[in-house]
């Protein structure tokens, strides 16, 4: 007995391990600063928003909870801000979370229900007084971002993933993902009549998509991950068709100006590399345009005219908390923040 | 004749009718048996009323029991930080397949018709455990009453138990002997809704709900016939089916309680035995066959079908023998052969993919007497393991060395010291292998190393016995088979990645007292465990503590035993722990503290017995989980009665 206690004590010396990490404090006023929004980990309900406060350099990883007393939900997707609101589509938890853009306090959390099936939003995009969201379950939803309702429901292809708006149309791809043969097509969507206008065929599983100045969409096929590989692809958004596919990998896109960054992370290696393309001569200005060494998964890249910076994401190895890497607009870093779990998304604030 | 030096042996103790028997740290240093582990037998287990052999996993030390839900929801045991797929289960010397995942699902094995339950280290010259199970990190043992084992009388019982959430079920068993032939037919009927309250954090609000598309329908029959030719030669045969068909509730997700996914299954099973006995010669030869099937239905899924079906078929062959003999009677020797043949046919799957097994055994027992009751013994297993297995890219051959030995020194009759080491190997699971997108056909064997010392200890009085055992052990993991997102964060990738190790100690106190009518047992187990993440220096998680891995999990007993009944008081104890490897806040579980109560009487006219049991489970109405964000139910009862004649 006596030897139990002796250990028993020991062992309570040396058993309290935990790493405390302090939060940043909250603003009231959302102004000279990043707000993040972190995709969390599926089933873990821990998506969260981070809020870096560029003077002092503090962060809180835990805005959304304190805004709101509530959690963000599982597997945030995407964030926009639209007017004076701030719009997040929760994947998992099914949900279109509206915040106030200046003081990030709730709006109104809407339900993205079709019956008892959750539709599972993926993204958003906004023209006129709406916002389109695309639906998992086939679906466009129109939302009046005035009354917050959704107005209507556009049936599309399956799976569809991202949105991009061009030449006063909306762009949607279809991926097909969850199904075993995948979607190869985009979806265009006349935004008055609220109606599918037509489908262009670009190549297996499609994902990431953007617009340049000149109107011109540019989408990626992810492919099938293996035999087929990803390709970028450019539609002429006057005549909907498409009119060039690029003969290199890619992962996803972002317009800077009238350029592109393009990000592509090799699925075997692991190797990523962010490339610069020139949009007006349709032609890869430079493969390393940032130098991705020191980021070990990148998760998004996104160009703010507002601050003339690039943000590249990285999430780590997923289960880890990640980082939002700023760098000029000529390539150079500049810093890195570590925020919450797969950052993704970024709202500038003067 | 051989000593059995019992330091820790089965302490049968009658007070005027009333039994305890405090359960074995079994370190029989004979050369009958060198079998080490922990067992707990009928009577507790039967006190419990427990749903499932996972429920009583936690009554271990060692273990970390990882629950999925309630009733109906998956059980995985961990032992020492090895993970669920390194621990065999088997039952009646029957290993159950894990060809379909990998591992066991505890939550599906009943726990009406044990003898006893056990938890072995090492028994290198036992033929009573089957040669695979040997060689694995951990080895759940179960021995039901249909082995006839303790038993030799015809028997007839019918239990009939109710309780929360709409939870009912009953069971029948036969045993009935003539001449040289033993029989016994058992089945088993289980129906439960699952829809129980529960509460958790969203943040900073309490969100009150109920669980949802829980519900469980299984049925399971158990066949078995033995005839003993004579005192040497003795055949078996049993045969077991069973079929389920429950909801998979799934882990709550925020603002979405639509999960609705199902699975439906069978099993069948049949198994011959032959076992042979004469002086100091043992052999015991079995030949068993298993399949099953089991459909994932997500009726919700948003692809063209608008649902997911996912069928698995799965089909084992085994057949294996051991001889053990005893020359000397410092000396006892074993040599054990298994070839075991698994199948899986799925639409999930890239491939149908198969394999075989061959496993073998050496071992050795020498033990030397002392002075003054003295004594040293060396157990040593020699096992290789050899795969074959035809991958799409390679034909997948490899032998695996797996050594263990054990070296202990007994003091006298109440005090043992002993030092142990054990290599395991557990080979990826054909799920890991081939399913769609996420198999990886390049997978190595997860290789673990496990070190121990045991200090045992027993103190006599007459009325009162200490048991007290301290387990100090170190455990060393390397090509951890991990899950991780690699292409994005929906498409998974497995790959052996990991290197983890672990250090802690067992400490089991277990006191019994027995008055002139009756019996009282304290019985105290506490794991401290430290098992960290040494993949890779530079991630964020080097050092860190492994997800689900608690540094300390307890339960202390007290229970209570006359002639006609019956009580125990239960709390189980599981301290914080992270739900991924990295150690920040946003990733710790709360600990929690299970306290379960019960009781029995045995009602008795002339030959016929009637026992009514019944339990309070989670006495404080705790909201815990196990795993993060799969709830699991609060306050609950079951009364159970038992007909026996």
């Amino acid at each position: 007995m006596r030897y139990s206690i002796i250990l028993l004590g020991l062992l309570a010396l040396i058993a309290c391990k935990k790493k405390k990490t302090e939060d940043g404090p909250l603003p009231d006023e959302l102004k000279n600063g990043l707000l993040v929004l972190n995709e969390g980990l599926f089933q873990h309900n821990n998506s969260s928003l981070s809020w870096v406060n560029l003077a002092d350099e503090s962060i809180n990883n835990t805005f959304f909870e304190q805004k709101t007393n509530r959690g963000l939900g599982d597997t945030g997707n995407d964030m926009g801000r639209y007017g004076g609101k701030i719009y997040i589509v929760v994947n998992v938890s099914s949900t279109v979370e509206v915040l106030h853009a200046t003081t990030g306090k709730s709006i109104q959390q809407i339900s993205m229900f079709n019956g008892s099936t959750a539709k599972q939003p993926r993204s958003i995009a906004f023209h006129g007084n709406k916002a389109f969201i695309t639906c998992f379950d086939g679906y466009v939803d129109v939302l009046d971002t005035t009354t917050l309702n959704i107005v209507t429901r556009i049936p599309i292809g399956s799976n569809p993933d991202q949105l991009t708006v061009a030449n006063n149309k909306i762009y949607v791809t279809n991926s097909g993902g969850l199904n075993a043969v995948m979607d190869s097509t985009v979806s265009v969507i006349d935004p008055s009549s609220l109606t599918e206008l037509s489908k262009i065929t670009v190549g297996l599983n499609p994902g990431s998509i953007a617009s340049d100045s000149n109107g011109d969409v540019y989408v990626i096929s992810r492919g099938n991950y293996s035999s087929i590989p990803s390709r970028m692809h450019r539609i002429d958004s006057q005549t909907d068709s498409k009119v060039q596919s690029f003969n290199f990998n890619a992962s996803s896109i972002s317009p800077m100006g009238n350029q592109l960054l393009i990000s592509y992370t090799a699925t075997g290696s692991g190797t990523s590399e962010i490339a610069l393309f020139d949009a007006t001569t349709e032609s890869i200005v430079t493969n390393q345009f940032i130098n991705t060494s020191s980021i070990l998964t990148p998760f998004g890249v996104s160009y703010s005219s507002t601050s003339n910076l690039i943000y590249v994401f990285d999430a780590n190895n997923y289960t880890t908390t990640g980082y939002i890497n700023l760098f000029q607009a000529n390539g150079q870093f500049i810093k890195r923040y570590q925020l919450g779990l797969n950052p993704s998304k970024v709202l500038i604030y003067d | 004749m051989l000593v059995i030096l019992a330091i820790f042996k089965v302490l049968g103790v009658t007070a005027q009718g009333s039994e305890e028997t405090i359960d074995e740290i079994i370190v029989r240093s004979s050369n009958e048996a060198s079998v080490q582990g922990s067992k707990i037998e009928t009577k507790r287990i039967s006190s419990k009323l427990p749903s499932d052999v996972g429920q009583l996993m936690t009554l271990f030390p060692g273990i970390q029991l990882r629950s999925y839900g309630g009733v109906g929801g998956m059980k995985t045991a961990n032992f020492r930080s090895l993970g669920a797929g390194h621990t065999t289960v088997v039952s009646d010397y029957m290993i159950f397949s894990t060809t379909q995942s990998g591992m066991n699902d505890l939550g599906q094995i009943p726990a009406d018709f044990l003898q006893k339950l056990e938890i072995i280290n090492m028994a290198a010259t036992s033929v009573d455990y089957p040669v695979s199970a040997k060689l694995a990190g951990c080895l759940v043992s179960m021995v039901t009453k249909h082995t006839w084992k303790d038993l030799d009388s015809n028997q007839l019982g019918i239990g009939l138990q109710g309780g929360s959430f709409q939870s009912y079920s009953g069971n029948v068993m036969a045993l009935f002997q003539k001449n040289k032939w033993k029989a016994s037919i058992s089945g088993k009927y289980r129906q439960f809704e699952g829809n129980y309250p529960f509460e958790y954090w969203n943040a900073n609000t309490r969100v009150k709900t109920s669980r949802k598309n829980g519900d469980l329908q299984d049925l399971f029959g158990t066949l078995s016939l033995i005839y003993k030719l004579n005192n040497r030669h003795t055949f078996s045969l049993q045969i077991n089916g069973s079929k389920y068909d429950k909801g998979l509730p799934g882990a709550v997700v925020f603002y979405n309680e639509t999960a609705d996914q199902r699975l439906t299954g069978n099993g069948f099973t049949t198994a011959i035995q032959h076992q042979f006995t004469k002086n100091s010669w043992q052999t015991r030869t079995s030949f068993d066959y298993q399949q099953g099937f089991l459909n994932y239905l997500d009726s919700s899924y948003l692809n063209a079908q608008g649902y997911l079906s996912s069928d698995f078929w799965n089909q084992q062959y085994t057949a294996q023998t051991q001889v053990s003999k005893a020359f000397k009677p410092w000396f006892k020797a074993l040599y054990g052969a298994s070839l075991k043949n698994e199948q899986l046919q799925s639409n999930q799957l890239s491939i149908d993919p198969a394999r075989t097994i061959l496993d073998q055994i050496l071992g050795f027992h020498l033990s030397r007497k002392g002075k003054q009751q003295q004594q040293q013994s060396v157990s040593v297993q020699l096992g290789i393991n050899g795969i074959d297995e035809q991958r799409p890219l390679s034909n997948e051959q490899k032998w695996n060395f797996l050594p263990a030995v054990e070296i202990a020194h007994s003091f006298n009759l109440d005090r043992q010291f002993a030092i142990g080491f054990k290599r395991v190997v557990r080979q990826p699971s054909f799920s890991e292998l081939y399913y769609q997108q996420i198999g990886n056909t390049s997978l190595k064997a997860e290789v673990g190393d496990l070190a121990y010392i045991r200090f045992s200890n027993w103190q006599f009085s007459k009325k009162m016995n200490f048991q007290t055992v301290l387990q100090p052990f170190f455990t060393y993991t390397s090509n951890k088979i991990l899950a991780i997102p690699t292409k994005n964060l929906f498409i998974w990738s497995i790959i052996n990645v990991g290197k983890s190790q672990a250090f802690g100690t067992e400490v089991t106190q277990n006191v019994f007292y027995s008055m002139k009518k009756a019996s009282i047992a304290l019985r105290l187990n506490y794991t401290f465990m430290y098992a960290n993440d040494i993949s890779d220096r530079n991630s964020e998680t080097y050092g860190d503590l492994l997800s689900y891995s608690p540094l300390h999990t307890g339960s202390a007993e007290l229970s209570l035993n006359q002639r006609k009944w019956s009580a125990f008081l239960l709390m189980t104890y599981q301290g914080e722990r992270y739900a991924l490897n990295q150690n920040i806040p946003s990733n710790l579980l709360e600990d929690f503290v299970l306290i379960d109560c019960g009781a029995s009487y045995n009602f008795q006219f002339k030959q016929q017995h009637l026992l009514v049991r019944a339990t309070l489970n989670n006495l404080t109405n705790n909201y815990y989980s196990y795993m993060r964000y799969f709830v699991m139910p609060g306050i609950n009862f079951n009364i159970h009665l038992t007909y026996a004649l």
